[in-house]
């Protein structure tokens, strides 16, 4: 089901219509994003809830290694680890372990592919998901918007924004944030990259 | 009355005895139920594991796996399939993992949380309750799965549902593809199907399997042709022991008929004395089976195959009969064949040897009717009716035929027989050292003789046993090990009795000495619990109060969370659950499994499985005894119970056997009226028996009850030869060629027999067999070794 014909049609003309001013493409920012291989950085997370009075902060180091394993470390305000490994999802907390399989959980799935398929520059899989419309920021700077395209997650779902930048070819996340259809946000900032691992990945061409 | 009024009145009887148990047969219901072996058992934890074994709720469930296709392919199919089957009648269950049901299941969960969840008492919905569980729940909406909880906690901010979820998912499950089960490599998508036919019933599980192969193969045409379908599970090992062990009592039974029939054909050369010589045993079979069908309400296919190869003995006698009254006829008279005189001589210094084998033989069969395995007690039955329908049909019916039926004289085979084996007399210094080495053997072997495990005794295909294991294990669900069980009056009462089992298991599981548990109660707790629970929720006015104290100090306020205030009141006033609420969710599978059908009117059981994947004995006894104040529950050990109550049953078989020989030996010493002469009787059977076990225990490893009944056979038939070779006293003791021909004619069609027997691939014909065969042979050997000798003219009378 198309959410928004409308909305589609503009991701399309944005696409497809020649426009020499934009560098960059979706297929040219897919291949920044997978040159940059096995990632590590620290992370600010900052969530806005409708139903609480106030932000929720939270803090801890996210690690990538392609192609599909995903490490969400969490160490403030209380470690967590959220372990995404192809489709299986692994939450360990006070010592306990909960195994998710993706498939039990829609909007799990949709969101853990969307931080995912952005670091391993899948935007093909994030397509089967979200319509994705990809806009250039000032000095290298770019932005993509995914939008829902089935019903079911657009009841949850209204947008995921994704800011970064070109770096020498490999490109950068800075920020998601993902907005929920209550009005929910869930703002992530990515810290510098690779500092934990300076070289990873980042040599091969 | 004439002789031929006489004659006219015992073929009418036979005739009429024939004809009857022919109709009765028509009307008996035939069972291939492989249970029937296992033990009409009487203590209360082996009532439990035969109950679990006939109609838990493994035995009634097919694991399916789709193979082939592409992934989306084996989906689709994975869908049909379950669309097609979940409201067929012979289902009670079918789950395919679809997100769909799992949503249901999780529906079920959120809707009914405040009675289902543990935390659910007065003190977590205190103020201070509710600021704890609260603030933890906040908690975890800061954590990486918040972007998911967020989505519960207005409803549900005291956190129930996540614990619910934890607990039902605590096994990992089987992984997920395209929305459904996979394996993990996802090549196989996986299905769980729960019969509604009991796991005794074998028909109604056969069915159930053709009719999950014919909607494959609908789906499959529909989907993609490469699609190929694996099915395992429990039934389908008895559906597969089943068919093959009417496959091969079938070919093997055909194979021995066809054997003998050449056998006695060459002896005879003789259509017509063929077909009477059948005549005893047909008659056997005919009664035998009407008798176990009036005895046991139905007949298991086995005891047709198993017990009519018992019978063996039974040709024996026509066999006697035939060529001995020629001798006999002959011998005294000096007449013609078959003459009636003849009949009469043979009546008078045969038959009574021939009663006496027959009743040794009764005595041995009837150790298998106290064996307690109805398969058994079906078999022992049967032969005895057997027997005893064949020796009377010899012993009045063929005289009045014998003497219209030309016969082969194999005299001449007794007679080349002969000198040999009056030679084979030397061998008894060989003969009593081989028995000597047996017992040494036997001695030094003792230990690891006997089996006592119940594995080995019914045919498992390898090639199903691996399918079952690798679905079982991409399933997840490997076959409990322990169980608890308790009991109650009435369903209310098993639930709670099992309630207090797991809030003592649950202490063991807070500190490390269990991995944990799956209880029905989890889904379906008592009423008592539930109301509690009820009781223990606020009302919504009184909620709303406490929230509002609760919630100072956290960054969320009580007018935010008015759903949680509605669900609370809703579910402190609402119905409990009971079981039927469940049907329709996969939750129905489970709970159902856990609450087995009421084994003894007026009771009803609970389930506990346990997570005992490592436990050591010392630690299960630990546990039985901390679950030991709850009256009703009892801890199994499946695997230990089925082989201790195994061992259990071949103790007693043994025991009845042990009491059995010594009947055929009062019975020998009584007849016989001479210790020397039964010693002379006994020692060749003894011999033979000794040797056999020894034999088993060089080369073919351990013995099982199967071996102890083919043993019990070879006592049968070998005191037949040992009473021929050792004449009573006051007849012609000499061994004559016709005797010594029609045993050796005995002993080979028994040998061929069950020769064949012993090259089957199902362990209950094979351990006949292989014992049989050549335990009759080396009674006829030692018979001869030990008998008489030929050359004293008159039997001794042996002084006391």
């Amino acid at each position: 089901m198309t959410l928004s014909f409308s909305r589609r049609v503009a991701a399309l003309i944005l696409l497809t219509l020649p426009l020499p001013t934009y560098a960059l493409d979706i297929e040219a920012l897919a291949t920044a994003l997978a040159a940059r291989g096995a990632d590590s950085t620290d992370y600010q997370q900052t969530r806005y809830l409708g139903i609480l009075d106030q932000p929720l902060e939270s803090s801890g180091r996210l690690s990538f290694e392609p192609p599909d394993r995903l490490v969400q470390e969490q160490r403030e305000p209380e470690a967590r680890t959220l372990t995404l490994d192809g489709d299986q999802l692994t939450f360990e907390a006070e010592g306990r372990r909960r195994v998710v399989q993706l498939d039990d959980s829609p909007e799990g799935a949709a969101l853990a592919d969307s931080l995912r398929g952005i670091l391993n520059g899948r935007l093909d899989v994030l397509r089967e998901d979200y319509e994705l419309v990809l806009s250039e920021r000032p000095d290298e700077g770019w932005r993509l918007h995914l939008l829902p395209q089935q019903q079911a997650l657009a009841e949850r779902i209204r947008r995921i924004e994704v800011i970064g930048q070109i770096n020498a070819g490999l490109a950068d996340v800075q920020r998601l944030t993902l907005e929920f259809a209550n009005g929910d946000r869930s703002v992530m900032q990515l810290g510098p990259h690779g500092n934990a691992d300076p070289d990873g990945g980042r040599t091969s061409p | 009355m004439s002789p031929r009024l006489n004659h006219a009145l015992i073929l009418g009887l036979w005739l009429t005895v024939v004809l009857v148990a022919v109709y009765s047969i028509t009307q008996t219901r035939f069972t291939a139920d492989m249970s029937a072996f296992l033990p009409a058992s009487p203590s209360p934890e082996q009532q439990l594991l035969v109950d679990q074994l006939q109609q838990g709720a493994v035995s009634r469930t097919f694991l399916l796996g789709i193979e082939g296709g592409t992934g989306e392919q084996r989906a689709e199919a994975s869908r049909q399939l379950h669309a097609d089957l979940v409201d067929d009648p012979a289902f009670a269950a079918v789950q395919n993992g679809d997100r769909a049901h799992h949503e249901q299941a999780r529906q079920f969960l959120f809707e009914h949380r405040y009675l289902l969840s543990p935390a659910v008492d007065a003190d977590r919905f205190s103020v201070e309750g509710l600021t704890r569980a609260i603030g933890a729940s906040i908690r975890e909406l800061n954590s990486p799965l918040g972007d998911i909880t967020r989505e519960l906690f207005p409803r549900d901010p005291t956190g129930e549902m996540l614990a619910l979820i934890d607990r039902h998912d605590s096994s990992s499950g089987p992984a997920r593809c395209c929305g459904v089960w996979s394996s993990a490599d996802q090549s196989t998508m996986l299905l769980v199907a729960q019969a509604r036919a009991l796991g005794s019933d074998t028909d109604g599980l056969a069915r159930a399997a053709q009719r999950l192969q014919a909607a494959f193969d609908t789906v499959r045409n529909d989907v993609d042709p490469s699609l190929r379908l694996a099915i395992a599970g429990s039934p389908m090992f008895a559906i597969e022991a089943r068919d093959r062990i009417k496959a091969e009592v079938t070919l093997f039974t055909t194979l021995s008929v066809i054997l003998v029939t050449l056998v006695l054909l060459l002896a005879y050369r003789s259509l017509p004395v063929l077909l009477a010589g059948l005549l005893p045993v047909g008659s056997g079979v005919a009664v035998g089976i009407a008798v176990v069908g009036l005895g046991f309400d139905e007949v298991h296919g086995i005891t047709i195959g198993f017990g009519t190869a018992l019978m063996g003995e039974a040709i024996d006698y026509s066999i006697y009969y035939f060529v001995q009254s020629r001798q006999a006829g002959v011998d005294k008279t000096g007449q013609g064949v078959g003459s009636p005189a003849g009949q009469r001589a043979w009546l008078r210094d045969y038959w009574p040897t021939v009663r006496l084998g027959l009743v040794t033989s009764l005595i041995g069969f009837a150790a298998l009717l106290f064996s307690g395995f109805p398969g058994l007690m079906q078999i022992g039955l049967y032969a005895m009716t057997g027997l005893l329908t064949a020796a009377l049909v010899t012993r009045y019916v063929l005289p009045i035929l014998g003497p219209r039926l030309p016969r082969a004289d194999i005299a001449g085979l007794g007679r080349r027989l002969e000198r040999p084996v009056a030679g084979l007399r030397r061998l008894r210094p060989v003969a009593l050292l081989l028995g000597g080495l047996a017992v040494a053997v036997l001695v030094f072997q003792q230990d690891g003789l006997w089996r006592d495990t119940l594995s080995g005794l019914a045919p498992i295909d390898p090639g199903l046993e691996a399918t079952d294991t690798r679905l079982r294990e991409e399933l997840g669900s490997p076959s409990p090990r322990h169980l608890v069980v308790v009991k109650g009056d009435d369903r209310e009462a098993a639930l709670r009795a099992a309630e207090r089992v797991t809030a003592i298991l649950d202490q063991r599981v807070a500190s490390g000495l269990l991995a944990g548990y799956r209880s029905p109660t989890e889904t379906l707790p008592s009423l008592a619990t539930q109301r509690a629970r009820q009781a223990a929720l606020p009302g919504g006015e009184e909620l709303e109060r406490r929230l509002a104290q609760a919630l100072t100090d956290l960054p969320v306020s009580a007018d935010r969370l008015p759903g949680f205030v509605d669900d609370v009141a809703r579910q402190k006033n609402a119905a409990a659950i009971e079981l039927a609420d469940l049907e329709g969710t996969p939750l129905w599978l489970a709970v159902s499994g856990q609450l087995p059908s009421e084994g003894t009117a007026g009771q009803a059981m609970a389930v506990i499985t346990l997570h005992t994947d490592t436990a050591s004995p010392p630690e299960l006894a630990r546990l039985r005894e901390a679950i030991a104040p709850v009256d009703s529950a009892v801890l199994i050990d499946l695997l230990a119970e089925s082989n201790r109550l195994y061992a259990r049953y071949l103790n007693t078989t043994r025991v009845v056997s042990v009491a059995g020989a010594a009947a055929i030996v009062l019975l020998l010493l009584l007849v016989q009226a001479s210790p020397r002469r039964t010693l002379r009787t006994l020692l060749p059977i003894t011999l033979a028996v000794l040797l056999v076990v020894a034999g088993h225990a060089l080369f073919g490893g351990q013995l099982t009850l199967l071996h102890l009944v083919g043993l019990l056979l070879v006592a049968a038939i070998g005191s037949n030869y040992a009473l021929f070779f050792q004449p009573p006293p006051g007849q012609s003791s000499a061994l004559d060629a016709r005797t010594l021909a029609s045993l050796t004619l005995a002993t080979s069609t028994t040998v061929t027999a069950f020769g064949v027997l012993a090259f089957s691939s199902v362990p209950v014909l094979q351990a006949i067999g292989a014992t049989v065969a050549p335990g009759a042979l080396a009674a006829w050997l030692l018979a001869a070794i030990f008998a008489a000798p030929s050359d004293r003219s008159k039997p001794t009378t042996p002084q006391p």
